[in-house]
């Protein structure tokens, strides 16, 4: 492939490679864990 | 500490980190090589801004052990896997799967990002989200 395209290409990589990563670092990050847990004593709170 | 820590091993006060270490010899070649035009991007735009990530992320990464900062730690991690990423990416789509520098690259991504998972999503930052938070 042409070296100007080839670096296009690889540009968008990066940048999908990098919202895979920070969407699953949030995913099985603190953050969601936290909110999972909020959820599930609201659960139990009401049960 | 962290999963990316050696257990019980301080330098200097700090912990250590030998995926992060590694990573920042990586990325001051991958620098340096780029600067000087002698890596796969040549004199191509996109090796300049890998010059410049890679050397963000070596700095992070100094920086971030020096500061005892966890947070710029874990952005020189996500970065290093950006840049091997690309290179690994544009050596396939220039020169095609044969080429061994997709596959070494490849790999070298997969630490990375690997490691930047495993610190970002270890129960010590939790703790540290959760102080950040309940402070307030």
């Amino acid at each position: 492939v042409d070296p100007v395209l080839s670096q296009a290409l690889a540009t968008l990589c990066g940048a999908i490679a990098t919202a895979i990563l920070m969407a699953a670092s949030y995913y099985w990050g603190p953050r969601k864990r936290d909110e999972r847990a909020t959820r599930r004593a609201e659960r139990e709170a009401e049960e | 500490m962290t999963k990316g820590d050696l257990d019980g091993l301080r330098c200097w006060g700090r912990p250590v980190k030998p995926v992060a270490l590694g990573l920042t010899v990586l990325m001051l070649t991958l620098t340096v090589s780029n600067v000087a035009n002698v890596g796969v991007f040549e004199a191509l735009w996109l090796g300049d801004v890998v010059a410049v990530m890679a050397g963000s992320a070596a700095l992070l990464l100094l920086g971030g052990w020096v500061l005892r900062s966890q947070r710029a730690a874990e952005w020189g991690l996500l970065l290093a896997c950006i840049v091997y990423i690309v290179r690994s990416s544009f050596l396939f789509f220039l020169v095609g799967p044969g080429e061994q520098g997709v596959w070494l690259s490849l790999g070298a991504a997969m630490i990375a990002g690997g490691a930047y998972l495993l610190e970002t999503t270890d129960e010590q930052a939790e703790w540290r989200w959760r102080r950040k938070h309940e402070a307030v």
